[in-house]
């Protein structure tokens, strides 16, 4: 994927938009003050850097341990290379999935399709990814459940722009 | 969290609109008042469920480059790795699993080299090897959570 052309306003409003909205019921307009723009200029701008897809999404952040939904786990599945074109997108069609990638070779079975399974339990992930296993017909994966969120932020980008 | 808090949480991870007034949208989506959605709001933040409310950019489509990285830490030198590790501003995700491999992180830069440079630096500073399994095909990212 290519690089979107932003100028300084652009990365600007970027830079706003990583922080948090504050209790304002018109977020926007603190933010043209801040870049010097009418807010309808801005609007336009952020509509646009959706989507391009600059902006993968624009909304609430969830701390989802604090929400109950304190377990994750890494689910690697051993998938034959002619299949993952098929498997991986009947993986990623479940709601609790919220990563699907192919990625290098992991662990004993040599898995390559990753996914991120989420639930409220251990027993509730086992049981989703049961799920998933029967619909993809893949039976050998590996699950690595989360034992405890060691850090999770979001990243910073433009906070040296002039 | 009552269910109109669910309703609200459901309805505010994506999709924020983009309009002078966003929250009187989205009270019309879910027949709530203004007000009740900016008060709603400020309670899941307080109560830390609400991080922030803002937008997650694609670090790709900005020209960054990301990864994903796992290490298998000996019990001795957890604490100093993580604590290593976590110092790294590009990193953003680590969880400690129920694995050989017990720490997986995520790693954003902004050239290949200063990914690669980043990865050295902590592996050579914890004495940890360290292994990377980046993305070869994006199937689904899509981080919102049903309530």
């Amino acid at each position: 994927m290519s690089s979107a052309q932003l100028d300084s306003i652009d990365k600007k409003i970027l830079l706003a938009l990583q922080g948090d909205f504050d209790e304002s019921p018109e977020p926007y307009v603190l933010i043209a003050e801040q870049v010097g723009l009418s807010e309808s200029e801005v609007l336009g701008r952020i509509r646009s850097m959706l989507e391009n897809g600059v902006i993968r999404r624009l909304g609430a952040m969830i701390r989802h341990m604090e929400a109950g939904i304190e377990f994750n786990g890494m689910v690697v599945w051993r998938v034959p290379p002619e299949r993952i074109d098929e498997v991986g997108p009947l993986l990623a069609a479940f709601p609790e999935v919220t990563h699907c990638y192919r990625r290098p070779r992991f662990g004993k079975l040599g898995g390559t399709l990753f996914t991120m399974v989420h639930s409220s339990s251990e027993e509730g992930c086992l049981e989703i990814v049961r799920r998933m296993s029967e619909k993809a017909d893949v039976r050998e994966y590996e699950i690595l459940f989360s034992e405890r969120e060691l850090k999770k932020v979001s990243m910073t980008y433009f906070n040296d722009v002039e | 969290m009552d269910s109109r808090d669910r309703a609200l949480l459901n309805e505010i991870q994506a999709h924020f609109p983009v309009v002078p007034h966003p929250y009187r949208v989205i009270g019309e989506r879910i027949g709530m008042e203004e007000k009740e959605v900016l008060a709603r709001i400020g309670k899941l933040k307080r109560a830390g469920i609400i991080r922030r409310i803002g937008a997650s950019i694609n670090s790709r489509r900005v020209g960054f480059v990301s990864t994903l990285l796992a290490a298998k830490v000996p019990r001795e030198k957890f604490d100093s790795f993580v604590s290593t590790v976590n110092a790294c501003e590009g990193v953003t995700h680590n969880y400690e699993r129920k694995h050989e491999y017990n720490v997986w992180f995520t790693l954003i830069a902004e050239s290949l080299e200063e990914k690669q440079r980043l990865i050295r630096d902590l592996s050579e500073r914890t004495g940890v090897d360290i292994e990377e399994f980046p993305a070869e095909k994006i199937f689904k990212i899509r981080v919102d959570f049903r309530f």
